[in-house]
Protein backbone atom coordinates (compact mmCIF):
# COMPACT_ATOMS: atom_id res chain seq x y z
CA UNK A 1 0.00 0.00 0.00
CA UNK A 2 2.65 2.46 1.18
CA UNK A 3 4.69 1.78 -2.14
CA UNK A 4 1.69 1.90 -4.14
CA UNK A 5 0.89 5.67 -2.92
CA UNK A 6 4.81 6.24 -3.70
CA UNK A 7 4.32 5.64 -7.26
CA UNK A 8 0.80 7.82 -7.67
CA UNK A 9 2.35 10.59 -5.80
CA UNK A 10 5.49 9.76 -8.32
CA UNK A 11 3.33 10.18 -11.48
CA UNK A 12 1.43 13.36 -9.91
CA UNK A 13 5.49 14.47 -9.62
CA UNK A 14 6.04 13.66 -13.38
CA UNK A 15 2.83 14.98 -14.94
CA UNK A 16 3.15 18.60 -13.38
CA UNK A 17 6.68 18.70 -14.64
CA UNK A 18 5.62 17.34 -17.91
CA UNK A 19 2.74 19.97 -18.10
CA UNK A 20 5.22 22.90 -16.95
CA UNK A 21 7.48 21.80 -19.36
CA UNK A 22 4.80 21.73 -22.48
CA UNK A 23 2.61 25.63 -21.06
CA UNK A 24 6.49 26.98 -21.03
CA UNK A 25 6.91 25.57 -24.38
CA UNK A 26 3.40 26.86 -26.13
CA UNK A 27 2.85 29.88 -24.02
CA UNK A 28 0.49 28.69 -21.86
CA UNK A 29 -0.63 29.45 -18.79
CA UNK A 30 -0.64 26.94 -16.35
CA UNK A 31 -3.48 27.48 -14.18
CA UNK A 32 -6.57 26.65 -16.87
CA UNK A 33 -9.05 24.27 -16.48
CA UNK A 34 -7.77 22.08 -19.47
CA UNK A 35 -4.19 22.22 -17.85
CA UNK A 36 -5.79 21.23 -14.41
CA UNK A 37 -8.19 17.96 -15.76
CA UNK A 38 -5.24 17.10 -17.91
CA UNK A 39 -2.96 16.89 -14.55
CA UNK A 40 -5.41 14.37 -13.18
CA UNK A 41 -6.89 12.46 -15.69
CA UNK A 42 -6.05 13.44 -18.75
CA UNK A 43 -3.77 10.67 -21.35
CA UNK A 44 -0.54 12.06 -21.87
CA UNK A 45 0.60 12.34 -25.16
CA UNK A 46 4.36 12.39 -26.68
CA UNK A 47 3.56 14.98 -29.11
CA UNK A 48 1.33 17.41 -28.08
CA UNK A 49 1.67 19.62 -31.39
CA UNK A 50 -0.10 16.54 -33.16
CA UNK A 51 -3.65 15.14 -33.16
CA UNK A 52 -3.57 11.90 -32.47
CA UNK A 53 -5.72 9.33 -34.58
CA UNK A 54 -8.10 7.83 -31.41
CA UNK A 55 -11.28 6.71 -31.36
CA UNK A 56 -14.39 8.58 -29.74
CA UNK A 57 -14.87 12.13 -29.29
CA UNK A 58 -11.93 14.40 -29.41
CA UNK A 59 -11.52 16.90 -26.62
CA UNK A 60 -12.04 20.28 -28.53
CA UNK A 61 -9.47 21.71 -25.85
CA UNK A 62 -7.10 19.29 -27.36
CA UNK A 63 -7.61 21.60 -30.87
CA UNK A 64 -6.82 24.90 -29.53
CA UNK A 65 -3.55 26.77 -30.81
CA UNK A 66 -2.70 24.10 -32.82
CA UNK A 67 -1.54 24.85 -36.40
CA UNK A 68 -2.79 22.31 -39.23
CA UNK A 69 0.15 22.54 -41.29
CA UNK A 70 2.26 21.70 -38.23
CA UNK A 71 3.25 18.37 -39.32
CA UNK A 72 5.11 19.76 -42.53
CA UNK A 73 7.63 22.24 -40.73
CA UNK A 74 9.04 19.09 -39.02
CA UNK A 75 9.41 16.44 -42.25
CA UNK A 76 10.24 19.38 -44.64
CA UNK A 77 12.70 20.91 -42.03
CA UNK A 78 11.69 24.36 -42.42
CA UNK A 79 10.47 26.89 -39.88
CA UNK A 80 7.43 27.82 -39.03
CA UNK A 81 7.73 31.50 -40.82
CA UNK A 82 8.75 29.28 -44.36
CA UNK A 83 5.63 27.11 -43.77
CA UNK A 84 2.99 30.19 -43.27
CA UNK A 85 5.33 32.22 -46.62
CA UNK A 86 4.46 29.00 -48.35
CA UNK A 87 1.25 29.08 -47.25
CA UNK A 88 -0.16 32.41 -47.81
CA UNK A 89 1.57 32.92 -51.07
CA UNK A 90 -0.05 30.19 -52.60
CA UNK A 91 -3.53 31.34 -51.48
CA UNK A 92 -2.52 34.66 -51.86
CA UNK A 93 -3.51 35.95 -48.53
CA UNK A 94 -1.78 37.68 -45.48
CA UNK A 95 0.48 35.36 -43.61
CA UNK A 96 -1.36 36.22 -40.15
CA UNK A 97 -4.89 35.36 -42.06
CA UNK A 98 -3.43 32.10 -43.09
CA UNK A 99 -2.47 31.60 -39.81
CA UNK A 100 -5.50 32.20 -38.01
CA UNK A 101 -7.54 29.98 -40.56
CA UNK A 102 -5.89 27.10 -40.23
CA UNK A 103 -5.05 27.29 -36.29
CA UNK A 104 -9.40 27.15 -36.24
CA UNK A 105 -11.01 23.86 -34.69
CA UNK A 106 -12.70 23.20 -37.97
CA UNK A 107 -9.09 23.18 -39.78
CA UNK A 108 -9.07 19.77 -38.68
CA UNK A 109 -10.75 16.82 -40.82
CA UNK A 110 -12.94 14.95 -38.38
CA UNK A 111 -12.95 11.04 -40.15
CA UNK A 112 -15.34 7.94 -39.42
CA UNK A 113 -14.45 4.33 -40.71
CA UNK A 114 -16.49 3.35 -43.53
CA UNK A 115 -15.93 -0.55 -44.52
CA UNK A 116 -14.23 -0.90 -47.94
CA UNK A 117 -13.08 2.99 -48.13
CA UNK A 118 -11.44 3.50 -45.20
CA UNK A 119 -11.30 6.52 -43.07
CA UNK A 120 -13.98 8.24 -44.44
CA UNK A 121 -15.24 12.26 -43.93
CA UNK A 122 -17.77 12.72 -41.15
CA UNK A 123 -20.90 13.67 -42.49
CA UNK A 124 -22.22 17.15 -41.60
CA UNK A 125 -18.75 19.54 -40.78
CA UNK A 126 -17.95 22.76 -42.21
CA UNK A 127 -14.52 22.94 -42.28
CA UNK A 128 -12.31 25.93 -42.73
CA UNK A 129 -11.78 24.57 -46.87
CA UNK A 130 -14.31 22.50 -47.64
CA UNK A 131 -18.10 21.50 -46.30
CA UNK A 132 -18.60 18.75 -45.76
CA UNK A 133 -22.23 17.69 -46.10
CA UNK A 134 -24.44 14.68 -45.71
CA UNK A 135 -22.59 10.78 -46.88
CA UNK A 136 -19.52 12.78 -46.27
CA UNK A 137 -19.78 14.40 -49.84
CA UNK A 138 -19.31 18.01 -50.60
CA UNK A 139 -21.99 19.72 -53.02
CA UNK A 140 -23.98 22.51 -53.19
CA UNK A 141 -27.63 21.29 -54.58
CA UNK A 142 -30.63 20.05 -52.08
CA UNK A 143 -32.25 17.27 -53.96
CA UNK A 144 -30.36 14.54 -54.79
CA UNK A 145 -32.49 13.03 -57.43
CA UNK A 146 -31.07 14.66 -60.80
CA UNK A 147 -33.03 17.12 -62.95
CA UNK A 148 -33.62 16.35 -66.22
CA UNK A 149 -31.57 19.63 -67.45
CA UNK A 150 -28.53 19.06 -65.32
CA UNK A 151 -25.19 17.37 -65.66
CA UNK A 152 -23.53 15.79 -62.91
CA UNK A 153 -19.76 16.30 -62.18
CA UNK A 154 -17.85 13.59 -59.42
CA UNK A 155 -14.65 14.19 -58.04
CA UNK A 156 -12.95 11.56 -56.19
CA UNK A 157 -9.81 11.18 -54.92
CA UNK A 158 -7.35 12.40 -52.06
CA UNK A 159 -6.81 15.22 -50.08
CA UNK A 160 -5.45 17.48 -53.20
CA UNK A 161 -9.14 16.66 -54.89
CA UNK A 162 -10.92 17.48 -51.46
CA UNK A 163 -9.31 20.68 -51.40
CA UNK A 164 -7.01 20.61 -49.02
CA UNK A 165 -4.58 23.15 -48.86
CA UNK A 166 -7.37 26.01 -49.66
CA UNK A 167 -7.55 28.93 -47.36
CA UNK A 168 -11.21 29.10 -48.02
CA UNK A 169 -14.95 27.26 -49.30
CA UNK A 170 -15.71 29.78 -52.27
CA UNK A 171 -12.20 28.97 -54.02
CA UNK A 172 -11.83 25.39 -53.46
CA UNK A 173 -11.42 22.83 -56.51
CA UNK A 174 -15.27 21.94 -55.87
CA UNK A 175 -16.89 25.14 -56.10
CA UNK A 176 -14.08 26.38 -58.43
CA UNK A 177 -15.11 23.25 -60.81
CA UNK A 178 -19.08 24.27 -60.09
CA UNK A 179 -18.28 28.16 -60.69
CA UNK A 180 -16.08 27.57 -64.27
CA UNK A 181 -18.79 25.63 -65.85
CA UNK A 182 -21.68 26.99 -64.88
CA UNK A 183 -19.90 30.27 -65.92
CA UNK A 184 -18.86 29.08 -69.37
CA UNK A 185 -21.60 27.67 -71.04
CA UNK A 186 -22.07 27.75 -74.68
CA UNK A 187 -26.14 29.06 -74.96
CA UNK A 188 -26.05 30.04 -78.33
CA UNK A 189 -26.06 26.17 -79.83
CA UNK A 190 -28.20 25.03 -76.95
CA UNK A 191 -31.85 25.49 -76.41
CA UNK A 192 -31.88 25.23 -72.57
CA UNK A 193 -29.33 26.48 -70.20
CA UNK A 194 -27.72 23.16 -68.42
CA UNK A 195 -27.05 23.42 -64.65
CA UNK A 196 -24.09 21.69 -63.67
CA UNK A 197 -23.61 20.19 -60.23
CA UNK A 198 -20.40 19.22 -58.99
CA UNK A 199 -20.32 16.43 -55.82
CA UNK A 200 -16.88 15.89 -54.42
CA UNK A 201 -16.64 12.63 -52.96
CA UNK A 202 -12.74 12.64 -52.48
CA UNK A 203 -11.25 12.26 -49.05
CA UNK A 204 -8.36 12.86 -47.16
CA UNK A 205 -5.72 9.91 -47.43
CA UNK A 206 -7.65 7.86 -50.23
CA UNK A 207 -6.38 5.76 -52.35
CA UNK A 208 -7.40 4.03 -55.63
CA UNK A 209 -9.12 0.92 -54.24
CA UNK A 210 -11.34 3.24 -51.84
CA UNK A 211 -12.12 5.64 -54.49
CA UNK A 212 -13.15 2.01 -56.23
CA UNK A 213 -15.29 1.02 -53.48
CA UNK A 214 -16.95 4.56 -53.30
CA UNK A 215 -17.83 4.91 -57.24
CA UNK A 216 -19.31 1.41 -56.82
CA UNK A 217 -21.50 2.20 -53.88
CA UNK A 218 -22.69 5.76 -54.91
CA UNK A 219 -22.31 5.89 -58.94
CA UNK A 220 -26.24 4.40 -59.31
CA UNK A 221 -28.02 7.11 -56.94
CA UNK A 222 -25.57 10.01 -57.91
CA UNK A 223 -26.19 9.28 -61.53
CA UNK A 224 -22.65 11.35 -63.11
CA UNK A 225 -22.22 12.23 -66.35
CA UNK A 226 -18.46 12.83 -65.30
CA UNK A 227 -15.83 11.32 -62.80
CA UNK A 228 -12.69 12.90 -62.64
CA UNK A 229 -10.20 11.22 -60.85
CA UNK A 230 -7.52 13.92 -59.21
CA UNK A 231 -5.13 11.40 -58.05
CA UNK A 232 -2.24 8.94 -57.54
CA UNK A 233 0.07 9.63 -54.85
CA UNK A 234 -1.55 8.27 -52.25
CA UNK A 235 -1.27 4.92 -53.20
CA UNK A 236 2.58 4.91 -53.36
CA UNK A 237 2.58 7.15 -49.96
CA UNK A 238 0.88 4.15 -48.52
CA UNK A 239 3.10 1.29 -50.15
CA UNK A 240 6.20 2.62 -49.46
CA UNK A 241 5.97 3.92 -45.74
CA UNK A 242 3.94 1.34 -44.65
CA UNK A 243 6.60 -1.13 -46.42
CA UNK A 244 9.62 0.86 -45.31
CA UNK A 245 8.73 0.92 -41.51
CA UNK A 246 7.58 -3.45 -41.55
CA UNK A 247 10.22 -4.88 -43.44
CA UNK A 248 9.05 -7.84 -42.83
CA UNK A 249 5.23 -7.75 -42.50
CA UNK A 250 4.82 -6.59 -45.95
CA UNK A 251 1.23 -5.80 -46.36
CA UNK A 252 -0.77 -5.82 -49.40
CA UNK A 253 -3.39 -3.09 -48.44
CA UNK A 254 -3.02 -0.87 -45.91
CA UNK A 255 -5.08 2.75 -45.32
CA UNK A 256 -4.54 5.63 -42.86
CA UNK A 257 -5.28 4.37 -39.12
CA UNK A 258 -5.89 0.76 -40.36
CA UNK A 259 -4.04 -0.73 -37.74
CA UNK A 260 -5.88 1.26 -35.03
CA UNK A 261 -9.23 0.06 -36.54
CA UNK A 262 -7.72 -3.68 -36.86
CA UNK A 263 -6.71 -2.92 -33.21
CA UNK A 264 -9.92 -1.72 -32.25
CA UNK A 265 -12.04 -4.30 -33.87
CA UNK A 266 -9.97 -7.96 -33.42
CA UNK A 267 -7.92 -6.92 -30.12
CA UNK A 268 -8.05 -8.11 -27.04
CA UNK A 269 -9.31 -6.76 -24.17
CA UNK A 270 -5.83 -7.07 -22.62
CA UNK A 271 -4.41 -5.42 -25.27
CA UNK A 272 -6.91 -2.92 -24.92
CA UNK A 273 -6.11 -2.40 -20.78
CA UNK A 274 -2.39 -2.09 -21.92
CA UNK A 275 -2.83 0.12 -23.96
CA UNK A 276 -5.20 1.98 -21.63
CA UNK A 277 -2.49 1.94 -19.04
CA UNK A 278 0.63 2.59 -21.46
CA UNK A 279 -1.14 6.07 -22.53
CA UNK A 280 -2.40 7.44 -19.31
CA UNK A 281 0.32 6.91 -16.67
CA UNK A 282 3.87 8.00 -17.59
CA UNK A 283 5.41 6.01 -15.18
CA UNK A 284 4.41 2.73 -17.39
CA UNK A 285 5.39 4.95 -20.25
CA UNK A 286 8.51 5.21 -18.82
CA UNK A 287 8.45 1.80 -18.97
CA UNK A 288 7.46 0.75 -22.09
CA UNK A 289 10.18 2.92 -23.39
CA UNK A 290 12.93 1.06 -21.85
CA UNK A 291 11.22 -3.00 -21.77
CA UNK A 292 9.48 -2.99 -25.47
CA UNK A 293 10.79 -2.29 -28.79
CA UNK A 294 9.15 0.88 -30.53
CA UNK A 295 5.74 0.03 -31.70
CA UNK A 296 5.72 1.34 -35.01
CA UNK A 297 2.78 3.96 -34.94
CA UNK A 298 1.14 5.68 -38.43
CA UNK A 299 1.19 9.28 -37.52
CA UNK A 300 2.20 10.21 -41.07
CA UNK A 301 -0.65 12.77 -41.36
CA UNK A 302 -2.71 14.89 -38.60
CA UNK A 303 -6.71 13.59 -38.18
CA UNK A 304 -9.12 13.66 -35.27
CA UNK A 305 -11.32 10.54 -35.86
CA UNK A 306 -14.97 10.13 -34.83
CA UNK B 1 23.84 -16.81 -22.69
CA UNK B 2 20.03 -17.87 -21.49
CA UNK B 3 18.72 -18.44 -24.89
CA UNK B 4 21.61 -19.45 -26.51
CA UNK B 5 21.97 -22.81 -23.72
CA UNK B 6 18.24 -23.38 -24.47
CA UNK B 7 18.36 -23.19 -27.87
CA UNK B 8 21.95 -25.42 -28.62
CA UNK B 9 19.83 -27.61 -25.92
CA UNK B 10 16.70 -28.23 -28.39
CA UNK B 11 19.08 -28.32 -31.21
CA UNK B 12 20.60 -31.43 -29.31
CA UNK B 13 17.62 -33.01 -28.19
CA UNK B 14 16.25 -32.64 -31.12
CA UNK B 15 19.32 -34.44 -33.31
CA UNK B 16 19.85 -37.21 -31.02
CA UNK B 17 16.84 -38.12 -29.64
CA UNK B 18 13.23 -36.60 -31.52
CA UNK B 19 14.95 -37.14 -34.70
CA UNK B 20 15.82 -40.94 -33.97
CA UNK B 21 12.77 -41.47 -32.34
CA UNK B 22 10.46 -40.38 -35.22
CA UNK B 23 11.99 -42.56 -37.19
CA UNK B 24 11.61 -45.39 -35.30
CA UNK B 25 7.65 -44.59 -34.41
CA UNK B 26 7.54 -44.36 -38.29
CA UNK B 27 8.93 -47.53 -39.06
CA UNK B 28 7.36 -49.73 -36.64
CA UNK B 29 4.14 -47.26 -37.17
CA UNK B 30 3.77 -46.47 -33.41
CA UNK B 31 2.16 -43.62 -34.19
CA UNK B 32 -1.63 -43.25 -33.68
CA UNK B 33 -2.84 -41.41 -36.63
CA UNK B 34 -7.07 -41.18 -36.17
CA UNK B 35 -7.12 -37.66 -36.43
CA UNK B 36 -10.78 -37.23 -38.18
CA UNK B 37 -12.48 -34.29 -36.69
CA UNK B 38 -16.16 -36.16 -37.65
CA UNK B 39 -15.32 -39.30 -35.11
CA UNK B 40 -16.52 -38.78 -31.89
CA UNK B 41 -13.70 -37.68 -28.99
CA UNK B 42 -12.33 -40.40 -27.52
CA UNK B 43 -11.77 -39.38 -23.70
CA UNK B 44 -8.22 -41.19 -22.69
CA UNK B 45 -7.09 -41.77 -19.52
CA UNK B 46 -4.72 -39.93 -18.20
CA UNK B 47 -2.20 -39.81 -15.50
CA UNK B 48 -1.12 -36.41 -13.67
CA UNK B 49 1.99 -35.61 -12.35
CA UNK B 50 1.77 -32.20 -10.34
CA UNK B 51 -0.25 -30.16 -13.02
CA UNK B 52 0.62 -31.84 -16.00
CA UNK B 53 -1.46 -34.45 -17.64
CA UNK B 54 -0.20 -37.37 -19.89
CA UNK B 55 -2.17 -38.84 -22.04
CA UNK B 56 0.68 -41.48 -22.98
CA UNK B 57 4.36 -42.90 -21.99
CA UNK B 58 5.11 -41.01 -25.11
CA UNK B 59 4.01 -38.08 -24.16
CA UNK B 60 5.62 -38.39 -20.96
CA UNK B 61 8.78 -39.34 -22.81
CA UNK B 62 9.05 -35.92 -24.82
CA UNK B 63 7.91 -33.72 -21.61
CA UNK B 64 10.77 -34.68 -20.00
CA UNK B 65 12.78 -33.58 -22.61
CA UNK B 66 11.03 -30.41 -22.89
CA UNK B 67 10.88 -29.75 -19.54
CA UNK B 68 13.40 -26.52 -19.41
CA UNK B 69 11.17 -24.86 -22.11
CA UNK B 70 8.46 -24.81 -19.95
CA UNK B 71 10.22 -22.13 -17.96
CA UNK B 72 9.85 -20.01 -21.58
CA UNK B 73 6.01 -20.46 -20.98
CA UNK B 74 5.68 -17.21 -18.84
CA UNK B 75 7.99 -15.29 -21.24
CA UNK B 76 5.70 -16.33 -24.77
CA UNK B 77 5.17 -12.82 -25.52
CA UNK B 78 8.96 -11.70 -25.78
CA UNK B 79 8.73 -14.29 -29.09
CA UNK B 80 12.33 -16.02 -28.48
CA UNK B 81 11.95 -17.73 -31.73
CA UNK B 82 10.99 -15.23 -33.94
CA UNK B 83 12.86 -15.21 -37.18
CA UNK B 84 15.25 -12.24 -37.55
CA UNK B 85 13.87 -9.20 -39.46
CA UNK B 86 15.26 -9.20 -42.81
CA UNK B 87 15.50 -5.89 -44.15
CA UNK B 88 13.65 -6.34 -47.27
CA UNK B 89 15.01 -3.85 -49.86
CA UNK B 90 13.04 -2.82 -52.78
CA UNK B 91 14.41 -0.08 -55.94
CA UNK B 92 12.68 2.65 -56.67
CA UNK B 93 11.59 0.53 -60.11
CA UNK B 94 10.45 -2.14 -58.32
CA UNK B 95 8.19 -0.21 -56.04
CA UNK B 96 6.95 1.46 -59.28
CA UNK B 97 6.14 -1.78 -60.64
CA UNK B 98 4.07 -2.98 -57.76
CA UNK B 99 2.41 -0.28 -57.05
CA UNK B 100 1.52 1.21 -60.41
CA UNK B 101 0.36 -2.42 -60.99
CA UNK B 102 -1.83 -2.21 -57.94
CA UNK B 103 -3.30 1.38 -59.34
CA UNK B 104 -3.47 0.16 -63.03
CA UNK B 105 -6.01 -2.53 -61.68
CA UNK B 106 -7.96 -0.08 -59.74
CA UNK B 107 -8.55 2.67 -62.62
CA UNK B 108 -9.62 -0.22 -65.29
CA UNK B 109 -12.37 -1.55 -62.82
CA UNK B 110 -13.52 2.43 -62.48
CA UNK B 111 -13.72 2.58 -65.56
CA UNK B 112 -15.23 -0.68 -66.50
CA UNK B 113 -18.09 0.54 -63.68
CA UNK B 114 -18.35 4.23 -65.78
CA UNK B 115 -18.46 2.24 -68.92
CA UNK B 116 -21.47 0.22 -67.76
CA UNK B 117 -23.21 3.26 -65.99
CA UNK B 118 -22.69 5.54 -69.17
CA UNK B 119 -20.15 8.12 -67.50
CA UNK B 120 -17.39 9.44 -68.83
CA UNK B 121 -13.89 8.64 -66.69
CA UNK B 122 -11.01 10.44 -66.91
CA UNK B 123 -7.96 10.25 -64.39
CA UNK B 124 -5.84 13.18 -63.98
CA UNK B 125 -2.43 11.91 -62.85
CA UNK B 126 -2.48 14.76 -59.59
CA UNK B 127 0.00 17.55 -59.28
CA UNK B 128 3.32 16.79 -57.33
CA UNK B 129 6.06 18.94 -55.94
CA UNK B 130 8.56 15.73 -55.98
CA UNK B 131 8.25 15.30 -59.62
CA UNK B 132 7.94 18.27 -60.59
CA UNK B 133 11.16 20.86 -61.42
CA UNK B 134 10.53 23.59 -58.31
CA UNK B 135 9.57 26.75 -60.36
CA UNK B 136 9.86 29.60 -57.11
CA UNK B 137 11.96 29.96 -54.07
CA UNK B 138 9.47 28.76 -51.36
CA UNK B 139 9.43 25.41 -53.83
CA UNK B 140 12.98 24.97 -53.39
CA UNK B 141 12.61 25.76 -49.61
CA UNK B 142 10.03 23.31 -49.29
CA UNK B 143 12.33 20.32 -51.41
CA UNK B 144 15.68 21.57 -50.01
CA UNK B 145 15.26 19.11 -46.69
CA UNK B 146 13.23 15.97 -48.06
CA UNK B 147 15.10 15.56 -51.26
CA UNK B 148 18.78 14.97 -50.03
CA UNK B 149 16.59 12.12 -47.54
CA UNK B 150 17.66 8.86 -48.62
CA UNK B 151 15.82 5.53 -48.66
CA UNK B 152 17.88 2.20 -49.15
CA UNK B 153 20.23 4.17 -50.98
CA UNK B 154 18.03 6.53 -52.87
CA UNK B 155 16.19 9.62 -52.28
CA UNK B 156 12.64 9.65 -52.18
CA UNK B 157 12.62 11.68 -55.20
CA UNK B 158 13.76 9.07 -56.81
CA UNK B 159 11.18 7.11 -55.47
CA UNK B 160 8.29 9.40 -56.85
CA UNK B 161 10.03 10.40 -59.86
CA UNK B 162 10.13 6.55 -61.52
CA UNK B 163 6.36 5.84 -59.82
CA UNK B 164 5.10 8.66 -61.39
CA UNK B 165 7.08 7.70 -64.53
CA UNK B 166 6.28 4.16 -64.23
CA UNK B 167 2.54 4.97 -64.12
CA UNK B 168 2.26 7.56 -66.87
CA UNK B 169 4.03 5.09 -69.57
CA UNK B 170 1.80 2.24 -68.55
CA UNK B 171 -1.22 4.33 -69.03
CA UNK B 172 -0.44 5.92 -71.92
CA UNK B 173 0.12 2.23 -73.19
CA UNK B 174 -3.04 0.73 -72.08
CA UNK B 175 -5.64 0.55 -74.42
CA UNK B 176 -8.57 1.43 -72.37
CA UNK B 177 -6.87 4.09 -69.93
CA UNK B 178 -4.66 5.92 -72.78
CA UNK B 179 -7.65 8.04 -73.94
CA UNK B 180 -8.53 8.97 -70.58
CA UNK B 181 -5.71 9.82 -68.40
CA UNK B 182 -3.96 13.48 -68.30
CA UNK B 183 -1.44 14.62 -67.05
CA UNK B 184 -1.31 16.82 -64.27
CA UNK B 185 2.21 16.54 -62.65
CA UNK B 186 4.05 19.44 -64.67
CA UNK B 187 1.18 21.82 -65.15
CA UNK B 188 2.59 24.40 -62.79
CA UNK B 189 6.40 24.17 -64.04
CA UNK B 190 5.92 27.73 -66.54
CA UNK B 191 4.24 29.41 -64.06
CA UNK B 192 6.56 31.47 -61.29
CA UNK B 193 4.04 31.91 -58.71
CA UNK B 194 3.73 29.66 -55.37
CA UNK B 195 1.28 27.25 -56.18
CA UNK B 196 1.71 24.17 -53.79
CA UNK B 197 1.40 24.94 -49.73
CA UNK B 198 3.42 21.54 -49.40
CA UNK B 199 5.27 19.28 -51.80
CA UNK B 200 1.57 17.52 -52.64
CA UNK B 201 -1.07 20.32 -51.67
CA UNK B 202 -2.60 23.31 -53.64
CA UNK B 203 -3.24 26.62 -52.35
CA UNK B 204 -6.59 28.13 -53.43
CA UNK B 205 -4.94 29.53 -56.75
CA UNK B 206 -3.38 26.40 -58.13
CA UNK B 207 -6.63 24.44 -57.48
CA UNK B 208 -8.51 27.22 -59.35
CA UNK B 209 -6.53 26.24 -62.17
CA UNK B 210 -6.77 22.88 -61.68
CA UNK B 211 -10.35 23.27 -61.89
CA UNK B 212 -10.37 25.45 -65.06
CA UNK B 213 -8.12 22.62 -66.89
CA UNK B 214 -10.80 20.15 -65.83
CA UNK B 215 -13.74 21.99 -67.05
CA UNK B 216 -11.48 22.18 -70.51
CA UNK B 217 -11.59 18.34 -70.68
CA UNK B 218 -15.41 18.43 -70.09
CA UNK B 219 -15.90 20.98 -72.10
CA UNK B 220 -14.23 18.74 -75.05
CA UNK B 221 -16.35 15.87 -74.01
CA UNK B 222 -19.07 17.81 -74.63
CA UNK B 223 -18.37 18.95 -77.72
CA UNK B 224 -17.50 15.61 -78.83
CA UNK B 225 -21.13 14.04 -77.66
CA UNK B 226 -22.51 16.73 -79.58
CA UNK B 227 -21.07 15.93 -82.73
Amino acid sequence: MQYFVYLLLLELLLRILYLIYLNIKNNRHFLTYFSIKKLLTGNISANEDFVDTKFGLIDENKLKNKFRFKRAESYLNISQKENLEAISTANSISQKTSEEIFSRKNSFEQLSYKPFVGLYSKSNQKLSYANVKSFGMQYNFENFEKQYNTKRVIIIGGSAAFGYGSSNIENNITNSLEKILNENQETEDSKEEIKWEVINLAFVASQTLSDLNLINMYISLLKPNYIIHLAGYNDFFYFFHSNNNMNINKKLFQFNGSQNIINFLYGSHNTKIKNFLFDNFIILKIFKKFLFKKEIDHKDQIYTVF
Amino acid sequence: MKFFLFNLYLKVVLLIIFFPLSIILNIFNLKKTNNNNFRKKNYKKYFKIFKFRFYSPLSFFIFIFLFPFVRLLKFSKLKLFKPKRINIRQTPKQVASLVSYRVLNNLRLINKISDINKTNYTFFLQPLLYVAKPSTDIDKKLMQYISHQMYDGFTYQTYCKEFYNFLKESLRQDEELGSKFKDFTKIFSNTNDQRFVDPVHLGSIGQYECAKLISQTIKDNEKKLKL
